[in-house]
């Protein structure tokens, strides 16, 4: 099951190239509700149990899978907002296959992340999603899109080579037969060699969280990305960092992570206020939710940091959420840029022309900058509980940013939504067809998660107990 | 309810119908302008609940207060300090200073928006926070001051801001902002049912007043400066007397409800704080004055305006005579002791807020209360005196300045927060760039250096040759020398 789980969109995507042009529409998005629906089975069956098959057994490198409460969680989220993407990619985009294969083999590379429990299986996942995202930057992105896209790969490749030479380190030095994460938290590496092995990991992390300074791809990739939002919607998916930080970091490098909190902490609160500081002058809308983002993610950081349970169990509920409002904001970006032509923060006037629209981007709006109520909140608000209990100081400087949030937000939003519109400009038109789906459900799971978020807590808190109860 | 208001002052934002441009720009900055002082307040609000939970480690309310003497167990400069942020909270709530300014310009919103915002239920939040963790306050004297100074500052802010607006809502509403801050000094100086008791006064009077206030510009075609109005006794009759009882309950005259609710207010600064006592006893004259203001400028002496007033309908009519008479006589719900009362709210109130127990003899209360009198009269009767003179529009140059500016609060912070920050986010901005820039030309060098090997793969024989030459040579001389001992 939960194999198929992670390679059906795989199969799927290979599966496009020989369907004829009429039906890939039909099939992708039929191959995205599957996944969507075995993950829902799979909750409903409480998860799947770890399955460990060796794979190179010369190298110790295991095949290990396993979907526990965060990973399902993440990973429903991940399905989710595919299913999402394919329907809008469908409606948006002429001609799309190449597009609907490449997000469906990301989306194997991002739930693989989520399940592997192996670290070289790990890397083989996190590298295997990085290929597709390259790819639709590369085929359908704007005018500068190859100086983005050298710097995207140029931070991630660099990232990940230390990474590896990090995964390699933990197994020599500590002694583990395999890559398995059990062996190799059975085997822990202790001392100084730990915390240089932690850095190592911590820099393809910190790049895919992404952590200031290392965020510079970021703004880049999402403005030089197609106006549709698709592919910036599998790129927020792709922000793994704070998970791999999650399931390996914290677990692997206790002392070293324990020992760099302070640090981490700063810099997760300081990229958080940051960000959203620089968000208030940005002029396209894409830019503004690349800052918006990661600002998010700095908070995400803050919790995962801050190794505090409240904290953590905020920060990884945050994480999955952001995914769903940051991306359908993506996509209601895209219907902007549909109807004005224009991704610019400046328009004015979309209300009175497309007040369904104008409305629902609102809503999610409220919902990323953490109005209680929606699901945005709830993240925000474990986080700077438990990163007061820890450092005080620093929950009030990361708690800058929800007002810097709310000036940014409503800033760009009032001067495309509300504000007059220029005479003469085209006659705008509303939600229309599967467009009602595409922002619809993710508002709808922002808001019944806001409102009742004890299925998702449930999910989350029996793991970060377990972490924190064996590891730090 | 900050998104709620959110909505309701935007409600009428650009583009919308008949709105002016320019007015719904300002329209949608009073909106955003709201939310954002919100949000400085709920950062607070925040904090506090983290401090709480770091000290009690439970945020449910009946907990904490059933924990009664183990509160004091944590250390007092802990309490003190939720109590400083959780004021910050419900100074953001309540428009008190410094965060006051979004609250006059929440005007943008319609006037059933105004009334409902601002004279019952939102504004007052802040009141009821500080009501409901009262035991909390009751540990932290210092943090109680503060929240006192701030509601007698606050007051007397919005009563000198209120002197001299145009804005027949304008003018609500700093009233407002004042007599919130009558609400904070009477909690900060725990005499929470007295807070309350004005909370609900308050609420009857001042959503009458904006209602009033609202068919007025009905009646005019959406005139909202009262320097056009004038004369409308005639033409709107129930609404003059009912805007009349307003006025009267809000100036503290005897037997409407504002008398009962400012009395005990009073009451209570004068037993522990003189200097407030006096800045209350003050505002209450500023008020009785300006509200005087408000009703010649509006219903006495000629129309100046061109549309033709008429009277709203039922449906106007109805809430604004109910609202009239629970300004009448709500004041009856507590009627203190000496006026042969028995404090019945402070009674129904006292199964959960402590009341504050009077000490004073019937004469100083009999003195206070006609001092209190005194002053709404007094205030009253300036108006009148003025309004007879025709010197009742504008104040002198200096005042009038100060308080149409209300106090320059508005151009400090644009010049001191909105100013800087849209700078530093540009700074920012270009310094973020100037990371990835500096990056980039780590790139570059690393390239460039690629570029000089590249200048030997060049593709021709004939160099590869010379290199093979240069190289063979190289090794020839090297062997050679040391074959020499040149080497050695």
């Amino acid at each position: 099951m939960i194999h198929f789980f992670i390679f059906l969109p795989m199969l799927a995507s290979l599966l496009l190239l020989a369907t004829p042009v009429r039906w890939r529409e039909e099939v992708a998005g039929f191959a995205a509700a599957l996944t969507l629906g075995l993950g829902l089975f799979m909750w409903g069956a409480g998860g799947a149990e770890l399955v460990s098959v060796p794979w190179i057994a010369a190298l110790g490198v295991t095949y290990s899978v396993a979907l526990d409460g965060v990973s399902l969680l993440l990973g429903l989220v991940t399905a989710l907002m595919t299913f999402v993407a394919i329907i809008y990619t469908a409606r948006r985009i002429p001609n799309p296959g190449t597009m609907l294969s490449l997000i469906l083999a990301m989306e194997t590379g991002l739930l693989g992340i989520y399940a592997a429990r192996d670290l070289v299986l790990f890397y083989v996942f996190f590298e295997d999603a990085l290929i597709p995202a390259l790819l639709m930057l590369a085929f359908f992105g704007k005018t500068h899109r190859m100086a983005a896209l050298i710097k995207f790969g140029a931070y991630t490749l660099l990232g990940s080579m230390l990474m590896l030479v990090s995964i390699i380190g933990v197994k020599a030095l500590g002694g583990s037969p395999t890559f398995a994460l059990s062996d190799l938290m059975a085997h822990p590496v202790t001392g100084a060699a730990q915390l240089w092995l932690y850095l190592g990991f911590l820099a393809a992390m910190a790049v895919k969280l992404p952590l200031f300074p290392l965020h510079a791809w970021l703004p880049d990739f999402h403005e030089q990305n197609h106006d549709s939002g698709v592919a910036d919607v599998m790129g927020t998916l792709y922000k793994v960092g704070a998970y791999g930080l999650f399931r390996f970091g914290m677990t692997l490098f206790p002392d070293a992570s324990l020992e760099l909190r302070p640090i981490l902490m700063s810099l997760a609160a300081f990229t958080a206020v940051y960000a959203a500081w620089i968000a208030f002058r940005q002029p396209d809308w894409k830019r503004l939710l690349a800052y918006a983002g990661l600002s998010h993610m700095g908070f995400v950081g803050l919790g995962i940091f801050s190794l505090e349970p409240t904290a953590m169990t905020g920060a990884i509920y945050l994480l999955a959420f952001q995914n769903v409002y940051t991306g359908a904001l993506f996509l209601a970006a895209g219907m902007l840029q549909e109807r004005v032509g224009s991704l610019s923060t400046k328009v004015g006037g979309v209300m009175t022309g497309a007040p369904i629209l104008s409305g629902v981007t609102m809503s999610l709006w409220f919902a990323s900058i953490a109005v209680p109520g929606l699901a945005g909140f709830i993240g925000e608000f474990s986080i700077l509980l438990g990163a007061y209990q820890i450092y005080p100081w620093l929950a009030f400087i990361a708690g800058l940013s929800t007002i810097a949030a709310a000036v940014y937000a409503l800033n760009a939003y009032q001067t495309t939504y509300w504000q007059a519109r220029p005479q003469g400009g085209v006659k705008l038109f509303d939600l229309q067809h599967t467009e009602w789906l595409v922002l619809g459900v993710p508002l709808a799971v922002c808001i019944i998660f806001g409102v009742y978020s004890a299925p998702a807590l449930n999910l989350i808190q029996p793991v970060v107990r377990a972490l924190l109860g064996g590891g730090a | 309810m900050g998104t709620a208001s959110y909505l309701l002052i935007g409600f009428w934002f650009a583009g919308h119908k008949d709105a002016q441009p320019a007015e719904g720009v300002s329209n949608s900055n009073a909106a955003r302008k709201a939310f954002i002082m919100n949000r400085v307040g709920d950062l607070g609000f925040m904090l506090g609940m983290f401090l709480i939970y770091r000290a009690y480690g439970t945020l449910v309310i009946p907990d904490l207060a059933a924990m009664g003497d183990a509160l004091a167990t944590v250390q007092r400069s802990i309490i003190e300090l939720i109590c400083l942020f959780l004021l910050v909270g419900a100074v953001g709530k309540s428009g008190q200073l410094p965060l006051t300014t979004w609250l006059p310009d929440a005007m943008a919103g319609p006037t059933p928006v105004s009334a409902l915002i601002h004279a019952a239920t939102m504004v007052t939040a802040g009141v009821y926070l500080i009501a409901r963790t009262h035991f909390l306050y009751d540990l932290a004297p210092v943090a109680s001051q503060w929240v006192a100074w701030v509601g007698g500052l606050t007051a007397l802010y919005g009563a000198i801001s209120a002197l001299n607006q145009y804005d027949i809502k304008k003018i609500l509403a700093y009233s407002t902002v004042s007599q919130l801050g009558y609400m904070f000094m009477a909690v900060g100086l725990h005499a929470y049912t007295a807070g309350v008791f004005h909370l609900l006064t308050h609420a009857f009077f001042k959503a009458l007043l904006f209602l009033a206030a609202g068919a007025v510009i009905h009646a005019l075609h959406d005139e909202q400066d009262v320097r056009k109005m004038g004369g409308l006794r005639k033409s709107m009759p129930f609404t003059h007397i009912v805007s009349g009882i307003g006025v009267l309950a809000i100036s503290g005259i005897p037997i409407w409800a504002g008398f009962f609710s400012k009395d005990s207010i009073l009451t209570a600064a004068y037993e522990q704080n003189g200097a407030l006592y006096l800045i209350g006893l003050a505002v209450a004259l500023l008020t009785a004055f300006y509200m005087g203001r408000w009703y010649f400028l509006v219903w006495r002496g000629q129309y100046r305006g061109s549309a033709h007033p008429h009277e709203g309908g039922a449906a106007l009519n109805l809430p604004l005579g109910v609202l009239a008479a629970l300004a009448t006589l709500g004041g009856f719900l507590n009627i203190p002791t000496f006026l042969g009362g028995n404090h019945a709210l402070d009674g129904w109130l006292g199964s959960v807020l402590p009341v504050l127990a009077g000490e004073l003899s019937a004469a100083t209360e009999w003195g206070l209360t006609l001092a209190a009198v005194l002053a709404g009269v007094f205030g009253l009767g300036l108006a009148y005196v003025l309004y007879t003179r025709n010197q009742l529009t504008d104040a002198p140059a200096a005042l009038r300045d100060l308080s149409s500016n209300s106090l320059y609060l508005d151009t400090v912070y644009a010049n001191a927060v909105s100013g800087p920050a849209a700078g530093i986010a540009g700074a920012l901005d270009s310094m973020d760039r100037g990371v990835d820039s500096t990056i980039e030309s780590v790139g570059e060098t690393v390239g460039s250096l690629g570029r000089l090997a590249t200048f030997w793969q060049s593709g021709f024989v004939r160099s590869y040759a010379v290199s093979m030459l240069l190289g063979t040579t190289l090794i020839i001389g090297y062997w050679a020398l040391k074959l020499m001992g040149g080497l050695a």
